[in-house]
């Protein structure tokens, strides 16, 4: 994989985590969206100062941005099965039965709704 | 609204490099060329300092003068047009500044920076390639593993390095890991001149560029403090790229400048060689030649500018930046060749300034990535 796109997926990956979009970022960045979408796609260059707003914005280290995706890998199979563990418990059970009779329409409702709480509790609202 | 027109500032300036260029730099450079290799010739460095042209690359709060990459494209191609090899020289301080402006701390600018308006001249040497990757930084061999008390341990070796053993200070790019994290493990030192552990290889003989002197660098338990590290952490590839991506513009104008000075000599034999009764320039064979080579000088030209306006615009300029190097760099060639066949058996002659405009044009197109390296830079943008 080329260098900029390994950036790129590790911007997107980190953002997604916080469940910030690509519209709330580009605004705290000062940029287009379109060009944040050229950062995470890695079709333009993210220079240093660019990276160090995203580094504190999305509170990861550059480091992190440009590590080889073979140093994540373990981390990554420690993340899945952090997930399947999450899955399992009983509060995420009860939302799964609950949803389960909702519209495509309602579930986006409540996927938006807990996005919206991250975003509330990254700061990205204040 | 973007305008074509040089103000009346950048306009004399031009005016005054043409002369120093014509006056001095060519028919110096001509004489090292045919030489040996050797150090950086003491009426470069004279140049250097008596026209102030560091003073164009370092910011005023430094000692220099308001950073315009438009007006350094003028003063690199008047630079070019009278020779590639001391603008290379230049260029090179350029990129070890260059980087220091990027990432560099208050302290490292105010210490490094003026060095360079040293009134003897000075340059400053951007070390990165190494014999086995190049300038692959994932396959660096050069380390700098952090020892005792804050204090870095560089070992390996940089090659080739323009302005080895001339310079003020190094750009130093080293692997401070273990190569497991990739890019992450790659930073940029300041090493100042003559700190114990530096030590440099014979000078390279070369085809072209010869008036640019390039050796090895070697760096053996070199001890520097973890303070001349330029950067965060891990923002060595990052410092490499950008620097990379705003010097290739520059060699752009360079490019400009050699090849402007092959299809004015060419144009000038043209006109005054006669055959038949008739100047050479007359037939359209050679018209034809001449003309394709303005009309693609202009295109080079424009293209170097947009490149430099976007970058004082703080605007992403990666691609046109080898864009401009790419067909700046080609057309040098395409001048040159076409040059020599129309001077013909003159221009075989040694000394001849085509022959040496020729040689120094093959080498352009290596130089900051080769045309196959600005063609890969610019698909991943599209």
């Amino acid at each position: 994989m080329k260098s900029y796109e390994l950036i790129g997926q590790k911007l997107q990956k980190a953002r997604e985590e916080l469940g910030m979009s690509q519209k709330d970022l580009a605004r705290r960045l000062g940029c287009s969206q379109a060009s944040l979408s050229n950062y995470e796609l890695g079709k333009r260059r993210l220079y240093l100062s660019d990276l160090h707003r995203i580094s504190k914005i999305l509170n990861k280290p550059i480091t992190y941005f440009l590590e080889s995706p073979g140093e994540n890998a373990e981390e990554n199979t420690r993340d899945k099965d952090d997930l399947h563990n999450f899955l399992k418990q009983q509060f995420m059970r009860e939302i799964m039965l609950e949803a389960k009779d909702l519209t495509p329409m309602q579930r986006r409702s409540v996927l938006d709704y807990i996005k919206w709480q991250k975003s509330r509790l990254s700061g990205d609202m204040a | 609204m973007i305008s074509f027109e040089l103000t009346k500032d950048q306009k004399a300036l031009q005016k005054r490099l043409h002369s120093i260029a014509l006056d001095k730099i060519r028919p110096y450079s001509l004489e090292i060329d045919a030489g040996r290799p050797g150090k950086i010739d003491k009426r470069f460095l004279e140049i250097i300092a008596q026209e102030n042209l560091n003073a164009f690359i370092i910011p005023e709060e430094y000692g220099g003068m308001p950073l315009k990459w438009v007006t350094l494209s003028i003063v690199m191609e008047e630079l070019g047009f009278g020779c590639a090899g001391f603008a290379g020289i230049y260029a090179q301080t350029l990129h070890a500044v260059s980087t220091i402006l990027i990432g560099g701390s208050t302290i490292q600018k105010k210490t490094f920076l003026p060095l360079l308006l040293n009134p003897s001249g000075a340059v400053a040497s951007f070390c990165l390639t190494e014999e086995k990757g190049g300038s692959d930084v994932s396959s660096f061999s050069t380390t700098a593993q952090l020892g005792e008390k804050g204090y870095y341990r560089l070992n390996g070796s940089k090659t080739p390095i323009i302005n080895a053993g001339d310079a003020e200070f190094y750009v130093v790019w080293a692997n401070t890991g273990t190569g497991r994290k990739g890019l992450a493990e790659i930073n940029a030192f300041i090493i100042p001149r003559d700190t114990p552990g530096m030590g440099y290889g014979g000078l390279h003989d070369k085809p072209g560029l010869r008036v640019a002197p390039t050796a090895t660098i070697f760096l053996e338990d070199l001890k520097i403090p973890s303070s001349n590290l330029v950067g965060p952490s891990g923002s060595g590839y990052l410092l490499f790229t950008q620097t990379i991506d705003r010097g290739r513009a520059l060699v752009g104008s360079i490019c400009v400048g050699l090849a402007r000075a092959a299809t004015e000599l060419a144009i000038e034999f043209a006109k005054e060689r006669h055959v038949r009764g008739r100047p050479i320039a007359s037939n359209q064979g050679i018209g034809f030649t001449l003309a394709e080579l303005a009309t693609e000088l202009e295109a080079a030209r424009l293209l170097v500018w947009k490149a430099c306006r976007r970058m004082d615009k703080h605007m992403d300029y990666t691609a046109l930046s080898s864009m401009a190097k790419l067909f700046a760099s080609e057309l040098a060639v395409r001048a040159t060749s076409q040059g020599m066949l129309i001077l013909g058996q003159k221009g075989c002659k040694r000394p001849s300034l085509m022959d040496k405009l020729l040689r120094d044009a093959q080498m352009s197109r290596i130089i900051e990535g080769t045309s196959q390296v600005q063609k890969m830079i610019i698909a991943t943008q599209l």
